[in-house]
Parts: structure tokens; C-alpha cells; sequence
């Protein structure tokens, strides 16, 4: 529940950025590619616009230039032809003023003087007289408004001025050319003054009105290329800044980009890191739509299976841990000596441990409760054999005292008996034999076997707190190799565990064993008795004995012999039985290690 | 805690920024410095001009302390000879930086190859009377027959009162009286009461003198005189522009030498919208140049004017 919150949380902390930036929500070549398009596009766009500015002012420049150049090279014309007219006029006057006139020069020079003429009022009409815009048509395109407001101004005057003067000469040169053909002296005189004083100084200043307009031509070409050249400078200036502010902008786009791209890989390292360092509830924000959010989705997912994985794995190990422990006390419980204890079984190891116990178990006890059952019935036939014997004894010999005490002990003051015939001893000392016999299977023996397996169940037990104890270390583990290193604990416990139960099989196996080769000797001690018995009956039967009491010692002979052979035989299948118990337990024949001697020593009273 | 992303952000705006101050710091511009204007300016000639000329000086000296304009009208051709040759007379003695002019300077008369035209303003000149003279325009003819031909003598003769006119005439000197010839009488000579080539003293003279007419510049134009049209036309822009005005001129002011920076600076100030807006106030045309002049106040803290071309010269 902790890692929900704590991913809702950082998604909550980045839902606004992702909504900020939309272009998350693409795959990442597409960001790419949007992000360098722009930046070709910005690219193109300002390199173009800036070029189609430079070449369309470029081509108003070159337009302008060349009427600028067309028109000062008309002007100067101008210029050449008003002296040239001057100096026709002058030719006129002075072909009029001679001693001889000559209509054919008068008329030539009148001619050429009125082609002058013409021509400069020609290139009047087409270089002065029109205003500035029609003149350069681009002009207006080149300047500010304010300088093509005074420039249109400035020529108006100018061309005024031109107008002026040259209207006025050509009213002067009229005025001269009628004097001059008048033919009159006085008229000759005013003409040759009226050239001096009006045509000469009008000519004059119509070439210099003419020139005024060729400098103001001039002026305006260095207006417009200082107008563009600052331009040019701040198109080089605008340029520059759009250059710079493209690469912000490109800048700009690529940090965004990159950005989304960078930040969301080092969020992706950063879980990594974080998860290496132990703290698996660390989640990756899955910003986006593009392939580092799928990314960060799918480690998301494969965090969360490897975090349920580990969950599972602990809730086994507490399972298994209180399992143990319930075999543990269940151990207790059969070392304490009681053997109805049933340990729960499960699917688990320690519950098949606990299923080998209860199958271990069982099996001793069912066992025990035979060789118990067996040993009561062999003390309830010793006793009847005791019993015949002693009665037999007594039969036997009359004189000798009876014998009350029950049991095996009462067997001993037979053998002090002075009538005791040759092999009464024998038997007595089998007698004795199988007794302590089945004293140690009876009691001691069983003890100690059992006390055995109380220890090993103790070891069983200590395995199992170990075992708990490595079940805490995993809660607080951290890392892997804790982990690790309380894996491979926690194999060797049960490694161990393991050895120990093995153990208490082979023990199981050897009280077995021990029990056998006890029963074997009863076998053997009984068959010895029944030897004695008919050593004795034969004695009893060799020997002279009166008639009357003869046959009837015959008679009680036979009987306890019978009596004798069939509690034998009744031994005989008990020790057959518990052969029989015995038989599922392997024996290989190898020495036990449990102390027969000092366990039959210690059964001694 | 600081992402890899979020420092390589950084270390990118860092270079960005260091490019932008790189980029801004190469096109800053460093104006030199420059040493302050000082020294007399001699600008003598037309009387015409000379009221521009002193209404230009004052400003002109407020922004430049060191700087003296010395204005005298002693005539347009006074004028160029002061540039040109130098002048004398009872007042003044010396030549000229600057000789200013109502008409062009004949480069036969003036053949200085240096002699550079700068044209800094129209004048219009008109015909002015003695107030007691309620005639409003006068043809071309008429005045032709005023001043050269004496065939008109009284001023009944022309549609007013029964009195005797009395044409005042300037001297040779002056470039009012050339225009006047050249463009009214059409090159002939003129005849009157002689007067002085300056203007305030003609303009007194009309006043005082019944029945009294004379030519002024505009710029002289008063409440003491009357002016009136030729052929029905005032001495307008529009009237000159289209031609059918002829009475008037360019200013002139001629120089030798145009490139020391006060007579340059100040040339350029004489065609700032400044002074010609102190022109067109006292009756000239303007004539805003058409080169790219800096404003006084960008002048007084620049003069780096030597780079700009100046007018082309007109001989």
C-alpha cells in the first residue's frame, strides 16, 4: 500500500509537467524530428526572407542607379548643348553684325541654333520638368517618407529653377534672333547687348540650374546607398538577431526535448540504483507516451511481480518457521515419553519432516507397546514355569521346604537344594539368564534408547530456533547478499536438520537391532532351559526310584515335562513374535553402540 | 536532488548565454571622441540671407560655447568676392569663410576651381509698395515699364491714385537686383532712386516714400510696406514650383574650402530641419537636405561629419 502511495504520489507530482509538455505524448523519433524540422524550418524561412529583402532592394538599387546614371549623362548633354546653343546664338548675331551678311551662314547657323534649341528643350521636358517619381519610379520604395517628401520638394525647386532659366534664355534668344534678322543697326546694337546682358548670364544659369539638378541627382544616390547600407546594416543586425534568437529557440526546443528524454532516463537510473541498493519500494513516473514510458511501465510491473515474489517467499519461510516449531514441541512432548503425539502434516518440508516423525513414531510405539505386551506375557509364562518347577521340586522331594515366593528370585534356594539332581543347576542358571533378560528389555534398555532420542529431538529442536532465527534475519536483511548468506544458513540448518533426523533413524534402527539380538539370546537361554528340563527329567527317570513312588515321579515327570515343553513352546512363539516385530527393522549385522553390559549391569537391582 | 538532465540544462543555457553577450558585444558600437567646435565663422554677403543666417547663428552658438558666427549683409556679390578674394569696406575687412549669395556665381567671373555652391534655402522675392499704394498686382510689363522703360510714371496709369512712382533700385551688387533684371525685365537695365544694398534700409525707404515701390525678399516683409503679385501671382511655393512665379533665387553659400569641421558642421546645420523650419517661419522655402544630416543635438555630441560627401560643386 506504502508503494501506492508513494508512486501516486510522484505520477501526482508530474502530471503537471506532462501536462506541459505535449510533446512527451509522441514516440521519440517524432520528437526528434519535429525538433530539427523547426529548426530547418526557422533556418529556411529567416535565410529566405532575409535574401528576398536583400535581393528585392538590391534589384530597386541597381534600377535606381541606372536612371540616375541615364539621367546626369542626359543633364551634362544638356549642359554641352547650352553652351553650344549660346555659342550658335553668338554665331547668328555675329553673321548679322558683320560687313557682309550672308543669308546662306545666317541661315545655317539659325538652324543649328533652333536644333540646339530643340534638343534642349527636349531633354528639359523629359529630364527636368517631370517630378521626382516619374523620373526614378523606385525611389519611394528606397527612402524614408520624410527624405521623399523633401526630395520631391528640393527637385520641384530645382527643376523650377532649370524651367526658369532656360524659358527666359529662350525668350531672350527670340528676342535677339527677330533683332538680329530685323537687319536694323540700332536693332543689332540691343541684340549684341540683349546676348551680353540677358542670353549670356541666362545660359549660364541654366547650366548651373542644370548642374544643381545633376548634384541633387547625386545627393539622392548617396541618400538611398547610406539609407541602405543602414539598412543593410540593420537587416545584417536583424539577421544576426534572428539568428540568435533561432538558436535560443532551437536551443530551447533541443533542452525540451532532450530534457524529456535525459531526465526521465535518469529517473529510470535512479529507481535502478535505489532498487540495487535494497529498496525495492522505489517506482518509476511513467511520463509520457513514447517508448521511456513504456519502459518505465514494464520496470514498474516487474518490480511489482518481484516484490509480491519476495512477499510470498517470506510468508513460506514464517509458515515453515511455526511449523518447526510446533515439530519442535511435538519432539518435546515424545522425549518427555510420551509417544501419542500426532505432528500436523502439510505439503511443506517441515510438515513431511513432521509426517516421518509421526511415521517414526508411530511404528516405535506400536513396537514398544509389542515388546511390552511380549515381555508381560514372557513374565506371566517365567512365572508359570517358576512356579512347575518349584512344584515339580517339591514333588520330587518331599522333605525339602516350599518355596512360596513367586517370580525368577525364587528360583535361587533351589539351587543350595542338596537333592538337586545333575543339571537342575543348568536350568536354574538359564532360568536366571532369560530373567535378566527380560529385565533389560522390560525396562532399562528401553529407557535408555528413549533418553537417546530425547537428545537427539533436543538437537532437532536447537536446529529449529536457528532456523527461526534465520527467519528474522530475512525480515531485516537488506540487501542481497545478506540474503544470500542467510539462504545458504538456512540450507545447511536443514542440511543439518536433516542429519539429525537421520540420526534418530539410525537410533531407531539400532534399539531395534539391540532388541533383536536381546530376544535372540532369550530364544537361545530358553532353549538351553528346555535342554536342562530334559536333562533333568532324564536324570530323574535313569535313577532308582521306588515302585509305587517311582511311577508316580514317572507320572509327575511326564506331566511337568509336558507342562514345561508346552510354556517352551508357548516362549518359543513369543520369542518367534518378537522376532517378528523385529524383522521390519534392517540389520546388518554391525555392533550397536549402546552398552549392553552397563545396561545390564544398571538393570541389576 | 539534481538530475543529470536538469545539469546538463544548465551547462547548455550557460553556453547559450555566454554566445547571446558575445554576439550583443560585437555589434555594440564605441563612438570617438571629438574635440569641441571653436573659432570665428565669417559668413558675409546677401542681405537676403542674412536674417536666416543670424536666426541659424544663435542656436548654433548655444551649442557649440566656442564657436562665433559673424554674419554681414554687404551683398551677393560682396559676397563672393569675400570668399573668393576677400572684401573691405568701412565696417569689415577680410575674406570670408563662407560668401553667401542670391545668385549663381558666373564661373567666368568666379573661376575658383574650389568654389563649391551650397544651396541652403528659396528665397522668394516680391513686389512691395508704399502702403498709401492700393494696387494689389502688377503684370510684368508693367513693371518693365516701371523701372526700364519709364513709360509708366504715375500710378494712375495703372488703375491707381494719381501719384507719381517712385522706383527704388538697388546697386550692381546686389544679387536681389540681377534676379530682378533677369527674370522681371528680361535683362534690361533698371532706373529709380538708387538705394543701399540693404534690405531693412529699402524696406524703410518704401515706407517713408509715397508712392514708392521696390522688390524685397520675403524674409523682410513687414507690416510698413504692401506687397503685391505679378501677373495675379503671390510669391508662393506652389506658384514657384509650377513656374509661374519667376521672382526668386536660390540662397547660395559659397565656399573654398568645406571640409574644416566648424564650416562643415555648420553647412550641414543651415539644412537641418531646425534652421529650416526658423526659415520657412521667416518667409523663405526650405530646403530640408536630402543627405543624411544629423540633428544639432546629435552634432553637438558628434561632429564625425567629415565621412558624409558634401554637395557637389557648381562652377
Amino acid at each position: 500500500m506504502h508503494v501506492h502511495q508513494v508512486s501516486q504520489a510522484q505520477s501526482g507530482r508530474h502530471a503537471s509537467r506532462q501536462r506541459l509538455n505535449p510533446l512527451l505524448r509522441l514516440p521519440i523519433a517524432t520528437q526528434l524530428t519535429i525538433g530539427f524540422l523547426l529548426a530547418a524550418l526557422i533556418a529556411a524561412v529567416g535565410a529566405g526572407t532575409a535574401g528576398a529583402r536583400q535581393n528585392q532592394t538590391l534589384s530597386q538599387e541597381a534600377a535606381f542607379y541606372r536612371s540616375l546614371s541615364d539621367n546626369n549623362t542626359t543633364l551634362t548633354t544638356g549642359t554641352y548643348y547650352l553652351e553650344i546653343t549660346q555659342l550658335a546664338l553668338q554665331s547668328v548675331v555675329d553673321d548679322v553684325s558683320g560687313p557682309i551678311v550672308s543669308a546662306e551662314n545666317l541661315q545655317t547657323d539659325t538652324v543649328a541654333l533652333n536644333n540646339d534649341i530643340a534638343l534642349v528643350d527636349h531633354i528639359t521636358q523629359t529630364n527636368v520638368t517631370p517630378g521626382l517619381d516619374q523620373q526614378f519610379p523606385s525611389v519611394q520604395s528606397l527612402i524614408s517618407s520624410q527624405a521623399h517628401a523633401d526630395a520631391v520638394r528640393n527637385f520641384a525647386i530645382y527643376s523650377a529653377s532649370a524651367n526658369r532659366a532656360w524659358q527666359v534664355y529662350r525668350n531672350a534668344v527670340n528676342d535677339v534672333q527677330n533683332l538680329a534678322h530685323s537687319g536694323a543697326a540700332t536693332d543689332l546694337t540691343n541684340a549684341n547687348q540683349l546676348v551680353k546682358s540677358q542670353a549670356e548670364p541666362l545660359d549660364a544659369e541654366a547650366t548651373s540650374a542644370l548642374r544643381a539638378i545633376i548634384r541633387f541627382n547625386s545627393q539622392l544616390g548617396v541618400r538611398i546607398q547610406t539609407e541602405s547600407a543602414s539598412q543593410s546594416q540593420s537587416q545584417i543586425l536583424l539577421t544576426g538577431l534572428a539568428a540568435v534568437l533561432g538558436f535560443i529557440f532551437i536551443l530551447m526546443v533541443g533542452i525540451f526535448i532532450s530534457n524529456g528524454i535525459v531526465r526521465r532516463l535518469g529517473q529510470l537510473q535512479r529507481v535502478a540504483l535505489a532498487i540495487d541498493g535494497g529498496d525495492v519500494e522505489q517506482r518509476v513516473p511513467v511520463i509520457g507516451r513514447d517508448e521511456i514510458a513504456t519502459v518505465a511501465r514494464s520496470v514498474n510491473g516487474m518490480l511489482d511481480t518481484i516484490v509480491g515474489l519476495l512477499e510470498e517467499t517470506r510468508r513460506q519461510r514464517d509458515a515453515l518457521t511455526s511449523a518447526a516449531d510446533r515439530l519442535f514441541a511435538d519432539m518435546r512432548v515424545v522425549g518427555a515419553g510420551d509417544l501419542r503425539v500426532n505432528a500436523p502434516v502439510s505439503n511443506d518440508p517441515i510438515g513431511m519432516l513432521g509426517n516421518a516423525f509421526n511415521l517414526t513414531i508411530g511404528r516405535f510405539r506400536r513396537f514398544v507397546l509389542r515388546t511390552q505386551g511380549i515381555t508381560d506375557q514372557l513374565e506371566v509364562i517365567a512365572r508359570r514355569l517358576a512356579g512347575r518347577t518349584q512344584h515339580y521340586h517339591q514333588a520330587v522331594s518331599p522333605g525339602a521346604p516350599s518355596q512360596s515366593r513367586p517370580g525368577s528370585s525364587s528360583v535361587g534356594p533351589v539351587t543350595n537344594s542338596r537333592e538337586v539332581p545333575e543339571g537342575t543347576d543348568t536350568l536354574n542358571q538359564s532360568i536366571f539368564q532369560a530373567r535378566s533378560v527380560v529385565t533389560l528389555l522390560a525396562s532399562e534398555g528401553k529407557l535408555a534408547q528413549l533418553r537417546q532420542v530425547l537428545e537427539v529431538a533436543e538437537e532437532v529442536f536447537l536446529s529449529a530456533r536457528r532456523l527461526r532465527q534465520l527467519t528474522a534475519g530475512f525480515s531485516e536483511a537488506r540487501n542481497r547478499g545478506t540474503l544470500d548468506r542467510l539462504a545458504r544458513l538456512q540450507e545447511q540448518e536443514i542440511g543439518r536438520l536433516e542429519g539429525t533426523l537421520q540420526q534418530l533413524g539410525t537410533m531407531s534402527y539400532m534399539l531395534q537391532r539391540q532388541m533383536a539380538t536381546e530376544l535372540r539370546d532369550l530364544n537361545h537361554t530358553l532353549d538351553q532351559i528346555e535342554q536342562s528340563i530334559s536333562t533333568v527329567v532324564n536324570t530323574r527317570t535313569a535313577q532308582a526310584f521306588p515302585q509305587g513312588r517311582e511311577s508316580q515321579v514317572l507320572q509327575l515327570a511326564t506331566n511337568y515335562s509336558r507342562e514345561v515343553h508346552e510354556i517352551t513352546q508357548e516362549l518359543y512363539l513369543l520369542t518367534q513374535d518378537l522376532r517378528g516385530g523385529v524383522v521390519p527393522f534392517r540389520t546388518d549385522g554391525e555392533t550397536m553402540d549402546f552398552p549392553v553390559d552397563r545396561a545390564l549391569s544398571r538393570a541389576e537391582p | 536532488m539534481a538530475s543529470p538532465g536538469y545539469k546538463h540544462g544548465q551547462m547548455v543555457w550557460r553556453v547559450a548565454v555566454c554566445i547571446l553577450s558575445l554576439s550583443l558585444s560585437a555589434c555594440a558600437v564605441f563612438p570617438s571622441p571629438s574635440a569641441p567646435l571653436s573659432g570665428t565663422l565669417r559668413v558675409w554677403g546677401s542681405s537676403a540671407l542674412d536674417p536666416l543666417v543670424r536666426d541659424a547663428a544663435q542656436p548654433f552658438m548655444q551649442l557649440h560655447p566656442g564657436v562665433t558666427i559673424d554674419a554681414q549683409a554687404i551683398g551677393s556679390f560682396n559676397g563672393l568676392d569675400a570668399v573668393t578674394k576677400g572684401y573691405s569696406d568701412t565696417r569689415i575687412s577680410g575674406k570670408a569663410e563662407i560668401g553667401t549669395s542670391d545668385v549663381y556665381a558666373d564661373p567666368a567671373l568666379y573661376p575658383q576651381p574650389d568654389l563649391t555652391d551650397h544651396l541652403v534655402a528659396v528665397i522668394p522675392f516680391t513686389m512691395v509698395v508704399n502702403p498709401g499704394v492700393p494696387i494689389t498686382t502688377l503684370t510684368k510689363q508693367q513693371l518693365i515699364n516701371i523701372f526700364s522703360l519709364g513709360t509708366i510714371t504715375n500710378w494712375k496709369q495703372v488703375g491707381g491714385p494719381d501719384l507719381k512712382i517712385i522706383p527704388v533700385v538697388r546697386p550692381p551688387t546686389s544679387g536681389t537686383r540681377a534676379t530682378f533684371r533677369k527674370y522681371i525685365l528680361d535683362g534690361r537695365d533698371e532706373h529709380g532712386l538708387l538705394s543701399t544694398d540693404v534690405s531693412a534700409t529699402i524696406r524703410d525707404t518704401v515706407a517713408k516714400t509715397p508712392g514708392a515701390i521696390s522688390y524685397l525678399a520675403k524674409s523682410y516683409l513687414d507690416g510698413t510696406i504692401t506687397p503685391i503679385s505679378i501677373d495675379g501671382y503671390d510669391a508662393t511655393a506652389a506658384n514657384i514650383a509650377a513656374g509661374s512665379y519667376n521672382f526668386w533665387s536660390f540662397e547660395h553659400m559659397y565656399t573654398l574650402d568645406d571640409t574644416p569641421p566648424l564650416i562643415a558642421s555648420f553647412l550641414n546645420f543651415m539644412l537641418s530641419p531646425t534652421v529650416q523650419a526658423l526659415a520657412t517661419k521667416d518667409g523663405y522655402l526650405p530646403i530640408v537636405s536630402i543627405l543624411p544630416v544629423q540633428t544639432p543635438s546629435a552634432s553637438a555630441l558628434s561632429h564625425q561629419q567629415e565621412d558624409v560627401p558634401r554637395c557637389m560643386c557648381t562652377k
